[in-house]
């Protein structure tokens, strides 16, 4: 670009002489603007806790810090507001989800780094690209009008006619099933979160030197005897932060467990209620909250969700850090 | 002797059998995505026609009518979202990848942003409610930001073409050889450029931004470059990153100044890649919900003023989904179907070009 | 000439994935049992490609080919329907670079015995010491077999994995130059275990260095362009080579 053009003859002629003395002026300018942009980055991290308490003070001062997150009571007529129900299903929710989300997606990361022949690896790998890439809310959609009348209809009678009659376990499958519950809503949630942890493991296995493999092989190893005694070991702390980021993402999800969880206040012992977590809450009931006190509990919600969310990234942030600096020695 | 050989042949079949499943778990993640996206175009391609773009929503109930108010809501948003996540996340991004490359502050912002990339949207939407939607009557930060983003680039372009005619036309016709003459002729310019900008701000500010009157369009576009910032920042940071220094330190020994080692030299030879990523980036707040819900809110009229609240896409398809109406059902689908294929295309070509450039 | 031929490489080609042309042209090559045999030549000549067909490593990739017959103890290894994890705890090898696995070093050790279905722990420790001894390892490690394997510096991670490849008893042992990432110390050592190696298997070692190779082998064969020129004793090759080119390279002429 032209622009640049004369700025160059310019610096041609004198550039060499500003060297010497202090930095010249575009830098000091420059310097000081993305340091500004740099800076409000930070800003805004403190600002968004700093915030978010101002906001919630008043259901902090009224209902305490453990009172609040074991009260399961969420009644905005007698404004009583306790934090156990959503709390409770954001927990069940995301154990659930990954649960049935690791082993899955450690398989397609398995497939993608060692197994997959090498046509197949490339468009597999964009194909689960692709899955992580679909809105939240389509997931939702999806889950709300297609899954859940599957769930109601033929996987959920089926699991409460196996599983459901071995005493004691069988009471987390009780109840009339609909479709719009915690197990319906785990299924969407997990099925979101494996690309998550899918594409973190494959880069992770791919890490493992070559000639480590090798190695294996020349021993007499099989293919799998390499991946589960060189590879995965190798990857350990990749897979564990690419996990724990999937919990983080699982934890903050709203768009799809809204559609398909219900809103309901209670702690439910089956699996097939209809329940709450934080989002969810929020989602619902943050533009009807009518009075002070409602929205400030809504905003301790909001409060409680950002610190456990930013505590495990942080820690998901940690295992990745450790990762890499063991690879690159 | 006998033993190990079964052992091997136990290890073998037990080798098949892992292997097999991480093929059939493969084979599952592709059949959901197949199974989502097939849902969506089936769904989402009956109630696709041409009013769905050009006429705004008919009342509760009755059938026909579009989503004319959201897509135009939707894409202003967008629109002023990048206005103001794509500067400052490139700008902290060349900060820390470059001024201030390898020190402590560079290092925890950008773990920070990486928290942050993954900070619960929703969340996100409540912080901006609280200092953009709830405070009624004080000035909109937000709107202020987006129109000071939007002079300071509409002014740099500007300050290009007219550096474009300087040096292309003006500079052909007369002969300036002075060095001084040419010091004085960018000031100029540059005077020009930035007196440019500050008349674009005092003339767009009374015109697009108001008090707040509660739920705005600018909360909306602010939620959304909250969003995008930490996004756009990695990206920044990791492409300028995977320009070689010797590339700087060639341009130094021109005794060039940083700044023009930056804007000539390291930035133009990271530009495929950041682009890529602030395409990516936009993808990714297209489709973003929650925080939208409590800042832009709904409307189910037409409008392109951001003062006020503005229709999406996204929360019109939270809407219309989970309401009582069949029509509002498909037209829930329709959009959609529109969201998903326009973000998967973008997604798709992105990470083309960045595996062409990058291969990987 | 007594020496029993452990290996005979016949009329060999091999072609890489995509290839048209052949990386090794009509190879033949006897490996003579309990002797050290080293394969020389310039980079790129082949010889690296040779030591992997031994124990078939190129079939890890997708698209390599052969041609031509490898007969251990007589039987053809490159036969479609042979079993290659046979092949391999038959044929050990150790790489350019150490590559301990992400386990202790006991486990390291113990690794291929576990493989093939060793879990008696008494049996396992008595291999690992022997192995260890062998490998001239024992008494650096002795009192840490349950650290981590990384700990430990270049040349004992280089002599632990010679360890893991002979706790399997093989009957051949690859060498792909394992000195290549090694002080001169650590060199000198594996070359004595090299050379001491050879009273219980068969060794075929890849080298760059001309003196290592004089060292420690008892024939050299010299590889050029993926043909071999010349193969014989290795006092011989070094002294009264027939061919010219070989002349040229040991006398250090080119490459």
């Amino acid at each position: 670009m032209p622009i640049f053009v004369i700025m160059n003859t310019d610096i041609n002629q004198v550039g060499v002489m500003k060297k010497i003395g202090k930095p010249p002026l575009k830098d000091i300018f420059f310097g000081i603007i993305s340091f500004s942009a740099s800076f409000l980055v930070l800003t805004l991290i403190l600002l968004i806790i700093l915030v978010l308490y101002k906001e919630s003070s008043l259901a902090i001062h009224r209902f305490g810090i453990i009172n609040f997150i074991i009260t399961q009571n969420w009644d905005p007529v007698k404004q009583i507001f306790g934090a156990a129900a959503p709390l409770f299903g954001t927990v069940v929710i995301t154990i659930l989800s990954l649960t049935l989300a690791i082993p899955m997606a450690l398989g397609i990361a398995i497939f993608l780094a060692e197994v997959s022949p090498h046509f197949l690896k490339t468009p597999v790998g964009i194909a689960i690209e692709m899955l992580a890439a679909i809105p939240s809310i389509i997931y939702g959609m999806w889950g709300l009008f297609t899954l859940a009348p599957i769930m109601s209809e033929y996987i959920e009678p089926a699991i409460q006619k196996t599983l459901g009659q071995i005493p004691l376990i069988g009471k987390i499958f009780e109840g009339t099933p609909q479709g719009i519950d915690l197990f319906t809503a785990s299924v969407v949630l997990s099925i979101m979160i494996i690309p998550f942890i899918a594409s973190v493991a494959r880069d992770s296995l791919n890490l493992t030197p070559d000639l480590m493999k090798e190695s294996a092989y020349a021993l007499g190893a099989t293919k799998w005897d390499v991946v589960k005694d060189v590879m995965i070991p190798y990857a350990k702390l990749g897979i564990y932060g690419g996990i724990v980021l999937a919990l983080g993402r699982a934890l903050g999800e709203t768009m799809a467990v809204a559609f398909v969880l219900g809103n309901r206040h209670e702690i439910t012992t089956s699996l097939f209620d209809a329940a709450a977590t934080i989002t969810v809450t929020l989602a619902n009931e943050f533009t009807e909250a009518d009075s002070d006190i409602y929205l400030s509990s809504l905003f301790y919600l909001a409060l409680i969700l950002f610190v456990l969310s930013f505590v495990i990234l942080a820690l998901a942030k940690f295992f990745l850090l450790k990762a890499e600096r063991g690879y690159s020695r | 002797m006998r033993y190990e050989e079964r052992y091997v042949r136990r290890r073998k079949i037990i080798s098949w059998i892992a292997l097999s499943l991480s093929t059939a778990a493969a084979f599952f993640g592709l059949f959901w995505l197949g199974f989502i996206l097939f849902d969506v175009l089936r769904h989402g391609i009956s109630g696709l026609n041409l009013e769905l773009f050009t006429e705004d929503p008919a009342p509760p109930g009755i059938p026909g009518g579009g989503l004319r108010n959201a897509f135009v809501g939707q894409l202003e948003i967008v629109f002023f979202a990048v206005i103001i996540g794509v500067p400052v996340g490139m700008l902290a991004g060349i900060f820390i990848a470059e001024y201030a490359r390898g020190t402590k502050f560079s290092k925890t912002v950008s773990i920070l942003s990486d928290i942050m990339v993954s900070v619960p949207s929703i969340v996100v939407g409540t912080f901006i409610y609280a200092i953009l939607v709830k405070p009624i009557g004080h000035i909109n930060l937000g709107g202020i930001l987006a129109v000071a983003f939007l002079s300071a680039i509409l002014s740099f372009l500007f300050g290009s073409i007219l550096n474009l005619f300087t040096t292309n036309i003006l500079l052909k016709i007369v002969r300036i050889s002075s060095e001084r003459a040419v010091k004085l002729l960018n000031l100029t310019t540059t005077l020009i450029t930035v007196l440019f900008g500050v008349f674009l701000f005092v003339f767009l500010l009374p015109k697009l931004v108001d008090k707040i009157q509660g739920f705005n369009g600018w909360a909306g576009a602010a939620a959304l470059a909250f969003i995008m910032i930490p996004v756009v920042l990695r990206t920044t940071e990791n492409m300028l990153s995977l320009v070689p220094w010797s590339l700087r330190e060639a341009a130094f020994a021109l005794g060039a100044s940083y700044y023009n080692v930056i804007k000539d030299v390291v930035i133009r030879a990271a530009m495929t890649g950041i682009l890529t990523g602030i395409i990516l980036s936009i993808s990714r707040v297209a489709g973003e919900t929650a925080p939208l819900l409590f800042t832009s809110f709904n409307n189910s009229y037409f409008t392109t003023n951001m003062n006020e609240p503005i229709s999406s896409l996204t929360v019109t398809i939270f809407v219309y989904a989970t309401g009582p109406y069949e029509d509002w059902h498909t037209k829930a689908w329709a959009a959609s179907f529109v969201i998903t294929f326009f973000i998967l295309f973008v997604t798709v070509i992105a990470r083309y070009i960045l595996h062409l450039k990058y291969r990987g | 000439m007594a020496d029993r031929e452990k290996i005979k490489v016949k009329d060999f080609y091999f072609w890489y994935a995509g290839s048209k042309d052949p990386a090794l042209k009509k190879i033949n090559i006897p490996v003579y049992e309990k002797k050290v045999t080293a394969l020389i030549g310039p980079s790129g000549c082949g010889k690296t490609t040779l030591l992997r067909s031994f124990n078939r490593m190129h079939d890890l990739y997708p698209g390599n080919r052969y041609k031509g017959e490898i007969l251990l103890d007589g039987e053809n290894i490159l036969k479609d329907d042979y079993d290659l994890i046979k092949l391999r705890s038959k044929v050990g090898m150790v790489f350019q670079k150490p590559t301990p696995f992400p386990m202790s070093i006991f486990d390291n050790v113990a690794y291929g015995l576990k493989l093939r279905g060793i879990k008696d722990k008494r049996i396992l420790e008595e291999k690992v010491e022997k192995a260890l001894k062998q490998a001239a390892l024992w008494d650096e490690v002795k009192d840490r077999l349950k650290d981590s394997a990384s700990g430990l510096s270049g040349g004992q991670q280089q002599r632990l994995v010679i360890a893991r490849a002979l706790a399997v008893e093989p009957e051949v042992l690859l060498f792909d130059e394992p000195t290549s990432a090694l002080d001169p110390i650590s060199t000198s050592k594996i070359e004595e275990l090299v050379v001491s190696l050879k009273e219980t298997v068969t060794i075929i070692i890849v080298t760059h260095n001309m003196q290592q190779a004089a060292r420690v082998s008892d024939y050299t064969a010299f590889m050029y362009l993926g043909e071999l020129i010349e193969f014989d004793k290795t006092d011989i090759i070094f002294t009264a080579p027939k061919e010219k080119l070989t002349e040229d390279y040991v006398s250090g002429r080119f490459g």
